[in-house]
């Protein structure tokens, strides 16, 4: 114990004299450590974040599937009510299964009118997620089957805000648009486990007999019997489609089910990014590891003299291994101890970067990350393994070699020997290879930044203010011309506002992830088979609304005011044209929209969702005044900054209708900006690290370069004697480092070639292999290379001959 | 004390082997003062290494004490080293960071000697070579003598009865080189064996028997004597 508690001591000191090796070391691998175990801390809470329900694991969505190719811009879609209906009735895997549809609606009759989002239910999906109401009760059967149910279910959250939890809400009644419900529950606050798509209101989900197959509106859950795998449920449901595809070819011809477990449906979004976030903290490891061992190795030479001496009195293989290993001991536990320190501090900003990105996928509640201490044990359990590696080197070198010789090769000033050296090099290589894989992945997010930035959305984003609102369901808005009345008076209001140059409705916001669908048929083509079954972005639009946008006019005319008339007319996107009408003019063409409908104008196409690497959607667009709906998006094009028109453009809309709440008020940059947000922090991170990981290679280098001028000293000197002069010390010392480089560039790129493919669902106009971010990679880590092997070289090269022949 | 018998050294080279020792017949008693010498590259250091036990890769009979080291295993070997054998060499080689104190006892604590014992022994010997003012002192903070005194002074510390000394004045100059071979010479008076290698005629005197190596072969022995005749 004694001798054990000497050795720590002398340990310490060894450490306290070796001041710039300690300090490198604890710091790199505390970075590594700290990186590792904050990433994979947070990787584990969400992996470990499993939905707030019992037996979540249970829970399962269905989703219709389309075979037909052209719809596979879309990889589900929802199920229709029928098709709901007939897998409850036939099928035997789920113990229930439930159905939602979105819904909006306006609380009035209170202070501030609200607008609402909730869903529509059947009376068991509080059943299937075992979550009942907290207060009151869910719907009943017949609340469910009646045509007009008068109930209403508050969600905990609203309760919360609006009703200031007040405990006899039940049976009170609540005007939602502009109809009186009766308040029968209060959900339980697990059920937002969705989030963005939390519920503020459930209502009875009633059937309509005429309700079409071809109406894709529902969401379907099921929670699986306990004894049923997910494929044998899969299989069955595939049976069941298959059968209502044969009993109603017209609507689910091509169209099958694809089940997904709500834990993955969530989870699967933000996979790619977290697990790119952790590959780049896996690779800083790496990087920060060959560091250390090679920090470690340039220490070997003077460790191999002194193990020779302890050896040669009296030291046994165990009692030279134990002194290293308590030395390599220590630092990896200081560094642990920091790396901790720092893990623990970073935890706030991992919190909200994976908020930040967990939400964007749907993921509630996961800021419950905590530092997973298996996770602290594993980083610091591979440093320790790394700093003993090569701590023990020069032990087991010297058991290997005769003590006396070490000590005379060393007193003759020979340099590191042949093998020391190639292992150095080798790990200088491996580590520049890992870093320009690192770089490589952020040199691609740089770029694709860039590209993001330049890129258009289809329109010109800049002074554009957005204003949503829902309309009621009420009398006052139950045809498209009184919704169109309603927003030709708001769009009159809106452009009298100073500062507005143009003004439009919508009823979609363009970038967002409300898809509305509709199926067509082109009418008057010969060759039409009944399986050419049409889909695009349905939209409808005010006639200004391209000029607000500024989205550019290709071919024909836009909407005019006569357009309101007996002919109806749709304007398409260049997307529409290249699907539906390739080498033909599509100007004056029909379509089948309801109505028959004439193609009069093309337009640009334009950024439909939020995701950046989305496919471009086909659009069409009707006047807004020939279908009009409840959900409507006005659009003012701004001569000043936005944000300053907002109580102006609220006022406008209440100018019309007092009771009419606004759901949302945003400068379109804003929203394209939120849109990014994800990609700008995994960005941000991948950098960072990369930034790391070139600091460390630069010292690496630096190290090497340094270590190898210390222990060819005697041997510059000797050249220098024999009339080498200064440049061809530089050169022969920098030439080494630049084959090196050279080296770690090479195999880092064929690395990058393959992994960086991985990545390209992150990217956005930027291909994997994008020649231009690989050479920036390489000529920065050229330069750098240059430098740190430079400034060592100077030194050698100013090397005093006669100093250097007396130097050992 | 010390037997050697047919004694070969040599390296697998691409032309062929390569002998540093060969046919190495040598007795030495206890308590013998032995010098050898020889040329660069006779083999003197390979042959201390050999007697040391430092080195395991050769040929022939090595008796020590009795004791046949070429029978036993490397992990013998250095208990055996650890019994009988202490070092010295021409670059002192004391441990940087530990002090004149604590050069001194780490030997014993290789050798699984107690706290309370190793305190008793160190103390013993800084008295011994006189230098407990110095016991706090690194080796950074002492002069090349010093560092040799200190440095013979480890080596003796585990009461070794064989010292070997790797031209232990090599790196001194000639005042300091003389009080240091004076200190083997009153070592060997109390019964330690010393073998040293050394290229100084005036110091390899010290010596009793005198001998030569030149290219890996014993060339003859001679008494200190004849040494100082040839010199003359």
């Amino acid at each position: 114990m004694g001798t054990l508690l000497q050795d720590i001591k002398y340990g310490i000191r060894q450490l306290y004299m070796s001041p710039c090796f300690t300090i490198c070391t604890i710091l790199v691998l505390s970075l590594g450590i700290a990186a590792c175990t904050a990433f994979f801390s947070a990787w584990d809470g969400i992996r470990d974040w499993s939905l707030p329900f019992d037996r979540s694991d249970r829970l399962v969505s269905i989703w219709s599937k389309s075979r037909n190719p052209r719809h596979s811009h879309f990889p589900r879609l929802n199920c229709s009510f029928p098709d709901y209906q007939d897998f409850v009735a036939q099928n035997t895997v789920f113990e229930t299964l439930a159905a939602q549809g979105y819904r909006t609606m306006n609380l009035t009759g209170r202070d501030e009118p609200l607008a609402l989002t909730g869903w529509a239910i059947t009376d068991n999906l509080f059943e299937v997620f075992r979550k009942q109401p907290v207060l009151g009760r869910s719907f009943l059967p017949e609340e469910i089957s009646a045509e007009q149910s008068q109930v209403v279910i508050l969600s905990h959250a609203l309760w919360q805000q609006a009703f200031s939890q007040d405990p006899d809400i039940l049976g009170q009644d609540v005007t939602l648009d502009n109809r009186v419900y009766n308040v029968v529950g209060i959900a339980h606050p697990d059920m937002d486990y969705r989030q963005g798509f939390s519920a503020q209101f459930y209502i009875p989900l009633t059937s309509s007999p005429s309700e079409s197959r071809s109406r894709h509106a529902l969401q379907v859950f099921g929670r699986l019997h306990p004894t049923v795998t997910l494929q044998a449920a899969t299989a069955e449901m595939k049976t069941i489609a298959a059968r209502l595809e044969a009993q109603y070819p017209e609507s689910n011809k091509d169209f099958t089910v694809l089940l997904i477990p709500l834990q993955e449906l969530l989870f699967g979004k933000v996979q790619g990014t977290v697990v790119t976030m952790m590959a780049a903290a896996v690779l800083l490891l790496l990087v920060a590891s060959t560091n250390i061992a090679n920090l470690f190795l340039s220490r070997m030479d003077r460790r191999s003299q002194e193990m020779a001496v302890r050896s040669a009195i009296g030291a046994g293989r165990w009692q030279l291994s134990r002194l290293v290993l308590i030395e390599s001991l220590l630092i990896s536990l200081v560094s642990g101890l920091i790396g901790f320190v720092g893990a623990t501090g970073s935890m706030g900003l991992m919190r909200r970067g994976m908020n930040l990105i967990t939400s964007s996928g749907g993921m509630a509640g996961i800021p419950r990350i905590t530092i997973n201490p298996g996770i602290l044990f594993f980083t610091l359990g591979l440093s320790i393994i790394v700093t003993l590696c090569f701590g023990l080197l020069p032990a087991w070198k010297t058991s290997q070699t005769s003590p006396l010789q070490s000590l005379r090769t060393k007193a003759r000033g020979s340099s590191r020997s042949r093998h020391g050296r190639h292992l150095a090099h080798v790990l200088v290589t491996a580590q520049i290879a890992l870093a320009v894989v690192l770089l490589v992945g952020a040199g691609l997010l740089v770029k694709s930044l860039i590209q993001l930035r330049l890129s258009s959305p289809g329109f010109n984003p800049v002074n554009l203010m957005t204003l949503q609102i829902t309309l009621p369901q009420s009398r006052a808005y139950e045809t498209d011309r009184q919704r169109a009345d309603f927003c030709r008076a708001v769009l009159t209001q809106l452009q009298n506002i100073p500062g507005v140059s143009h003004v439009a409705a919508t009823n979609i916001i363009p970038v967002s992830d409300f898809n509305f669908m509709r199926g067509f048929q082109i009418l008057d083509r010969t060759s039409q088979s009944p399986d050419d079954s049409m889909a695009a972005e349905f939209r409808t639009v005010s006639t200004d609304y391209f000029t607000t946008l500024g989205m550019p006019l290709i071919k024909g005319r836009l909407f005019q005011e006569t357009d309101a008339g007996n002919l109806h007319v749709v304007i398409v996107d260049e997307e529409f044209v290249r699907r539906y009408f390739p080498n033909q003019d599509p100007i004056g063409q029909r379509i089948a929209l309801g109505a028959p409908c004439e193609i009069i104008g093309v337009v640009g196409n334009h950024q439909t969702g939020t995701r950046i690497n989305e496919q471009t959607f086909p659009h069409m667009y009707r006047p807004l005044r020939q279908a009009c709906m409840e959900r409507i998006v006005f659009i003012a094009r701004t001569q000043t900054d936005p944000l300053t028109l907002a109580e102006s453009m609220r006022r406008a809309v209440w100018a019309v209708d007092v009771k009419q709440p606004i759901n949302h008020i945003q400068p379109m940059q804003g929203i394209i900006h939120d849109t990014r947000a994800t990609y700008r922090l995994s960005s941000f991170v991948l950098n960072l690290f990369a930034g790391g990981a070139l600091i460390l290679i630069t010292v690496g280098l630096y190290g090497v370069t340094a270590s190898t001028i210390t222990q060819r000293t005697r041997e510059i000197g000797i050249r220098k004697a024999f009339g080498a002069c200064h440049v061809d010390i530089i050169k022969s010392i920098i030439g080494t480092g630049l084959i090196l480089t050279g080296l770690g560039i090479t195999v880092g790129l064929i690395v990058a070639l393959v992994v960086c493919r991985l990545m390209g669902s992150l990217l956005y106009n930027t291909n994997p292999t994008d020649p231009i971010s690989y050479s920036i990679v390489i000529s920065f880590v050229g330069v750098v290379s240059l430098l740190a092997c430079y400034i060592p070289a100077r030194r050698a090269a100013k090397i005093d001959p006669m100093a250097a022949l007396r130097y050992e | 004390m010390i037997k050697l018998k047919n004694i070969q050294k040599r390296y697998n080279t691409k032309a062929g082997f390569l002998y540093v020792l060969q046919q190495i017949n040598l007795e030495i008693d206890e308590g013998e003062f032995v010098t050898i010498m020889g040329p660069s590259a006779a083999g003197k250091s390979t042959l201390l290494n050999i007697l040391g036990m430092l080195d395991h890769d050769w040929e022939g009979e090595y008796y020590l004490n009795e004791n046949a080291v070429h029978e036993l295993k490397p992990k013998q070997r250095m208990a055996l080293n650890r019994q009988y054998v202490g070092f010295v060499f021409q670059a002192f080689n004391l441990l940087d960071s530990l002090t004149v104190y604590e050069n001194l006892d780490t030997p014993l604590s290789y050798r699984n000697v107690r706290a309370s014992e190793r305190a008793a022994i160190v103390c013993d010997t800084l008295d011994r070579f006189g230098i407990v003012g110095k016991k706090d002192l690194y080796p950074n903070q002492l002069s090349g003598g010093q560092q040799q005194l200190v440095a013979i002074a480890r080596a003796v510390v585990a009461g070794p009865k064989l010292i070997l000394a790797d031209e232990p004045t090599g790196n001194l100059h000639s005042s300091q080189g003389q009080e240091i071979m004076e200190l083997f010479k009153k070592l060997n008076k109390e019964g330690t064996t010393i073998i040293q290698v050394t290229h100084n005629d005036k110091y390899a005197a010290y010596g009793r028997r005198i001998i030569r190596l030149k290219d890996g072969w014993m060339d003859g022995e001679i008494t200190p004597e004849q040494l100082v005749g040839k010199v003359s």
